[in-house]
């Protein structure tokens, strides 16, 4: 083998005859990048703060609630960013406004308050970026339906859609015996997926943390940089119309 | 600075340069082979998944989001982080004619790391994974992998600062900057990403950038190293060109790192504009290491496609230069727009990562170890691993691509349900199980040729103990001192 015997051109490498110039060169050249794509971003955005949105008159993007913080943890602890983004692309960009994955586009005010922020690289799953506003936005009656299609969801993936490759998470739920009345709380789980006679199925502190904050996911108010575009009129684009689909 | 300063070093043998790394590459393949076996196996469980979800769902350890980065970590970081600098060491130890220097300071510099590895892969699998691709090993994990790396990197540098030969070849200059990218950019990545110290998207470009920069500069580099030292070899040819390799290394010093953003990103449009620009700035780094390669092998083809290494340095070369212009072409808004945040992303890891690399870093493996430890892995052995390897990342990384082409394609038009649209990309998803199953299968041969040779170290060893042993007392300083 004996690289060091085979030289090709004894010139063109002056720069790095030299080992602290060869140093300082490579660090000079890593530092480059560091200063564009990170620390001028930083002075750009890292000092930004809530605006107030027109919509509703309050500050954007709110606090999460303490579940729903909790609940960013078990997202980020099972990895689920590893096949959901939370990011909607512009117009033009695939069809993620057409699938109602938002309103408009993501941008970075949304992610203000996130740690960490999990945008996703592989759609495996779809967008999660306003999974919080697809079946009934605004709508309160709605909620309970929410939580109990998420934890439905979570607990045996293909009880609610029969094709999805999504993983179960029965470890985040309880099946318990029933002990007099079944809990309130109790999935109301039917055919194969039904636990065993005398027994009902109740979510664990972080099954409820977690749906608190899927339903806390929500990134469709309308800001100066990414304005809200009128629904189309062909009802294909109904993210907050109060019967889409949160499967879409 | 005057060639003379070199030409009164006394420049060691071949051998006694190779006998300087026994125990370094011993230690970091053996431990690396293992790391391969576990890597291996978490990321086919992990695909294995994808088509049985409900298996094996009652243990939070074994979920696809905790399978999947725990197994890429092993494989990146365990595997590569080791064979890679091993080869490298070598590499840069032959190249610049000079025994490795403080060689306890890399064996200690890979307990560290293997520490560190092994920390953050039990970290991911019990759910302390920061969310972060690249960088989801727990920061203290993380920390112990840096501190690691700039021990081991201390060791080449002063290799280097010690050479005999004024100027070395190419391959050195891409080991040196491995060596020191790793720490520079776990650096920077572990204090802004600590406590308080990136906003909003802010932490997104730190950890992209992190990704970029040991995805080329760390990988990539200890890669190109293996790759332009093999190719001209086994060619039996000089490089065509040191300037062109020049040219090759600062572009992507440089410039490769900047491609953390692209279109659609929710960021303001100049830090678009900017990854955009780097990318492309990179390319003519990739593009320049290409039309060198392929200026030295003109005619030559068959011959390096005649021996398997060749074939793995070929593949290698192919994964490299193949993998940099389809990352150009993704970062093309009418082609983002298409393969953005599909399987297409996950298919060029493969590509870069498996293919540029690894078989780049499994083709000189087999030598290194030869030639360091004095002992040769079983031929049958090599050549098992070596093909189940390379037909398995071929495997995994071309259907993966080609996944991302058609749900990308579906994706954009909006027709029945999300999973409906992802079911044509399904079957070339379970093409990359066949991958992943070969993959998995290769790594014991590769583990299987180390634990032979270290069994054989031991029985040496101990027979030269029980030598030593049998001598009588009166005799055992003469011996020592004689």
């Amino acid at each position: 083998m004996g690289g060091g015997s085979r030289r090709p051109e004894r010139s063109g490498g002056s720069l790095v005859n030299s080992t602290p110039l060869v140093f300082l060169g490579i660090l000079l050249g890593l530092s480059a990048s560091w200063w564009g794509m990170v620390v001028a971003p930083k002075w750009q955005l890292g000092t930004g703060s809530t605006v107030v949105a027109k919509e509703t008159g309050q500050h954007y993007p709110s606090a999460r609630p303490g579940l729903a913080q909790q609940g960013a943890q078990i997202y980020r602890s099972e990895g689920c960013n590893t096949c959901h983004s939370q990011v909607v692309r512009p117009e033009g960009f695939g069809s993620d406004l057409g699938w109602g994955w938002g309103r408009r586009r993501t941008v970075a005010q949304d992610y203000l308050r996130d740690q960490p922020v999990m945008l996703g690289t592989v759609r495996v799953g779809p967008d999660l970026s306003n999974i919080g506003s697809r079946m009934g936005a605004g709508d309160t009656n709605a909620q309970p339906a929410m939580v109990a299609y998420h934890l439905k969801h979570l607990y045996h993936p293909r009880s609610v859609m029969a094709k999805s490759v999504m993983p179960a998470y029965p470890y985040l739920f309880e099946k318990r015996p029933v002990n007099g009345a079944p809990s309130v709380d109790a999935l109301k789980l039917e055919g194969e997926f039904a636990p065993e006679a005398g027994f009902e199925v109740v979510p664990r502190p972080e099954a409820t943390a977690l749906v608190a904050y899927l339903l806390s996911l929500r990134s469709s108010i309308s800001l100066p940089e990414a304005p809200v575009v009128p629904p189309p009129t062909n009802g294909v684009a109904v993210a907050t119309n109060a019967t889409a689909n949160p499967a879409r | 600075m005057a060639s003379s300063d070199w030409t009164i070093k006394p420049a060691p043998s071949t051998s006694e340069v190779d006998a300087s790394l026994r125990w370094v590459v011993f230690t970091l393949t053996a431990k690396s082979a293992l790391w391969l076996v576990v890597g291996s196996f978490l990321t086919l469980l992990a695909s294995v998944k994808l088509h049985a979800p409900a298996m094996m769902s009652t243990a939070s350890w074994l979920t696809y989001g905790r399978l999947l980065p725990a197994g890429w970590s092993a494989l990146v970081y365990g595997f590569l982080g080791q064979a890679g600098v091993a080869v490298g060491l070598w590499l840069l130890a032959r190249t610049c004619v000079q025994k490795l220097q403080t060689p306890l300071l890399v064996v200690l510099g890979g307990c560290l790391w293997n520490l560190g590895v092994l920390a953050g892969v039990i970290g991911i699998l019990a759910g302390h994974s920061t969310g972060r691709e690249w960088l989801e090993m727990p920061a203290g994990a993380m920390a112990v992998l840096v501190l690691g790396a700039g021990v081991i990197g201390t060791a080449g540098w002063v290799t280097y600062s010690a050479r005999t030969e004024s100027s070395p070849y190419p391959s050195a200059w891409f080991v040196l900057l491995a060596l020191l990218a790793f720490v520079w950019f776990g650096t920077v990545a572990l204090m802004m990403l600590g406590g308080e110290g990136a906003r909003g998207v802010v932490q997104v470009l730190v950890q992209r950038w992190f990704a970029e920069g040991l995805l080329k500069l760390w990988l990539g580099a200890l890669g190109l190293a293996v790759i332009l030292h093999e190719l001209p070899t086994l060619v039996n040819r000089p490089l065509a060109s040191r300037q062109l390799a020049l040219v090759g290394f600062w572009a992507l010093v440089f410039f490769a790192p900047w491609g953390a953003t692209g279109h659609g990103d929710p960021v303001p449009r100049w830090l678009v504009s900017a990854g955009i620009a780097g990318k492309t700035l990179a390319t003519v780094g990739v593009l320049a290491i290409g039309l060198n390669l392929l200026k030295t092998l003109e005619g030559a083809w068959g011959t390096l496609f005649g021996t398997l290494r060749g074939r793995l340095i070929g593949v290698a070369a192919l994964s490299y230069v193949g993998g940099g212009m389809l990352q150009f072409l993704g970062s093309l808004r009418s082609v983002s727009s298409v393969v953005g945040l599909t399987w297409f992303h996950a298919g060029l890891e493969w590509l870069l990562v498996g293919g540029g690399v690894m078989l780049a870093v499994i083709a000189v493996l087999p030598e290194t170890f030869e030639r360091a430890t004095g002992r040769a892995l079983a031929p049958g052995l090599i050549s098992a691993h070596a093909w189940l390897t390379m037909v398995g990342v071929i495997l995994v990384a071309i259907p993966l691509l080609l996944a991302g082409v058609v749900q990308g394609s579906a994706l954009a038009k909006v027709a029945g349900t999300y999973m409906e649209s992802l079911q044509g990309s399904m079957h070339f998803v379970r093409l990359s199980s066949l991958g992943f199953t070969l993959f998995f299968i290769g790594q014991f041969a590769l583990l299987a040729g180390v634990l032979n040779v270290g069994r054989e170290m031991l029985m040496d060893f101990v027979g030269i103990a029980k030598g030593w042993a049998a001598v009588p007392g009166d005799r055992k300083g003469v011996g020592a001192r004689s």
